[in-house]
């Protein structure tokens, strides 16, 4: 397997990618801008340089007035944004996302999706995207790649063509409904195949 | 700064009341029963014969304090280089945790006695030992704790960052420690003064508060004995305070508030 025409363990040590978690985890005694800065300070930054990037982080995730806060003083779903603004503080040209939305309700769910198609718009960054909910694939991915559950193999890849400007109205589009149940019907047939080898409840690892 | 005295009073009123209502009804028993002095002393007594010897309650005071003092910093010390090797080399982990245990298993007067063989019998050092090693294992078993507890999502997150072992040391472990530390520090505090007294009893100097409540408990002088138990407990109080005031200057706006050492 290659990243950006590298093995994946260069591409992790040359910090070609960014990564957020489910959990945002954020480390308790740094401050949001600090944590914002670890990595770079990791990379050797010099003070003055961290301290600008982390401005420019914070108000690309519209976080600006918190700079200063602690992390346990923040919501979920802007602890979250802490996250992926230290994500991308190195600039990665792609960012591997582990469910980083599965903690947060539904309405703070939406908004932090609107959030991340902007950020990714105006940072060009490639997200990957791993996701449970059906109508967050739709609505965030250009491509939607189906898995089976055990073993995990890939067994359909969507292309979602809904552009590039995606808003509320797309979510209420015909298109959009059209693509969820397409996944959705990917999804099963992945669970049926794997059915298919071996019956519920046994595992055949 | 009001705002931060007020939450205090109001934590302390309580256990004040409490206090001064225990001590009145001692004295109420002592009076009203008659009790004798050789039996049991009353508070009022005990004032008096800790204001009377002031000045030798305040040396002994000294003298256990030191010893106490001496030992904490020492055992700090060690115990914290000690957890910082545990958790960096594996095979020190192995080696060392079973052997601290062994040690932690002998009683305390055993060792005194030992080291009051291997040190002049004037010598403080066998005291300071004593307390040194006290402390050194509540602060080493902490520590390590702290430095090996790391949240998963944090190791996985360094290791995304192709973070090195000192970084990760460094910019997770060491803080992630600290919480660990200052519950350390609360335990093995009042421990310390426990242990110094303690370690007074098995020879050596007659020059602290642990040896002169004895002698004088001994002479009959019980008021006096209990002035000396008063210091005793105001020492212990005051170490214990110092140990929660280094916590709130080092950790300030209750930092880490979630996630406490056990």
């Amino acid at each position: 397997m290659t990243v950006n025409g590298k093995p994946a363990k260069q591409a992790r040590l040359e910090q070609d990618y960014g990564m957020a978690f489910q959990q945002a985890g954020l480390f308790d005694w740094r401050t949001v801008a600090k944590n914002i800065e670890l990595p770079l300070e990791l990379k050797g930054w010099d003070r003055s340089k961290r301290r600008a990037r982390a401005s420019e982080m914070l108000e690309l995730v519209k976080l600006s007035d918190f700079a200063d806060h602690m992390p346990w003083q923040l919501s979920g779903g802007m602890q979250q944004r802490v996250a992926i603004a230290r994500a991308l503080a190195a600039h990665p040209p792609i960012l591997l996302m582990d469910e980083p939305f599965g903690a947060l309700d539904e309405m703070t769910r939406e908004h932090m999706q609107a959030e991340l198609l902007r950020i990714c718009a105006a940072t060009k960054t490639t997200v990957i995207f791993v996701t449970h909910s059906i109508p967050e694939a739709v609505y965030l991915s250009t491509r939607v790649v189906v898995m089976s559950p055990r073993p995990g193999r890939v067994t359909a890849i969507i292309e979602v063509p809904l552009g590039a400007d995606r808003d509320l109205d797309t979510r209420e589009s015909g298109d959009f409904f059209g693509k969820i149940t397409e996944v959705r019907e990917a999804l099963r047939g992945a669970e049926y195949g794997a059915a298919g080898h071996a019956p519920k409840g046994v595992d055949d690892r | 700064m009001t705002a931060r005295l007020n939450p205090v009073l109001h934590a302390l009123w309580p256990p004040a009341l409490l206090g001064a209502l225990l001590l009145s009804l001692w004295q109420l028993v002592v009076r009203g029963f008659d009790l004798q002095p050789y039996f049991l002393v009353a508070p009022t007594d005990i004032w008096v014969a800790l204001t009377d010897n002031w000045s030798n309650v305040w040396e002994a005071m000294q003298v256990s304090g030191t010893n106490a003092a001496f030992g904490l910093l020492f055992g700090t010390i060690a115990g914290v280089l000690t957890s910082f090797l545990l958790s960096r080399f594996r095979i020190a982990d192995e080696l060392i945790t079973p052997m601290s245990i062994a040690i932690n298993a002998i009683p305390a007067f055993v060792l005194v006695s030992v080291f009051n063989n291997m040190f002049s019998s004037t010598s403080e050092v066998p005291r300071r030992l004593m307390v040194t090693l006290v402390v050194f294992f509540v602060v080493l078993v902490n520590v390590a704790k702290g430095l090996r507890q790391v949240e998963p999502v944090h190791a996985e997150l360094m290791r995304s960052y192709a973070a090195s072992g000192w970084d990760v040391m460094r910019k997770v472990r060491i803080p992630n420690a600290i919480p660990f530390l200052f519950t350390a520090l609360r335990i093995s505090a009042p421990l310390a003064v426990i242990y110094a007294y303690v370690s007074e009893y098995f020879g050596g100097a007659q020059n602290g508060l642990g040896s002169r409540i004895t002698s004088n408990i001994a002479n009959s002088k019980n008021a006096a004995g209990w002035a000396y138990v008063t210091g005793a407990c105001l020492l212990g109080l005051g170490f214990y305070l110092i140990a929660i005031f280094a916590e709130a200057v080092a950790t300030p706006g209750g930092r880490n508030r979630n996630r406490e050492g056990s």
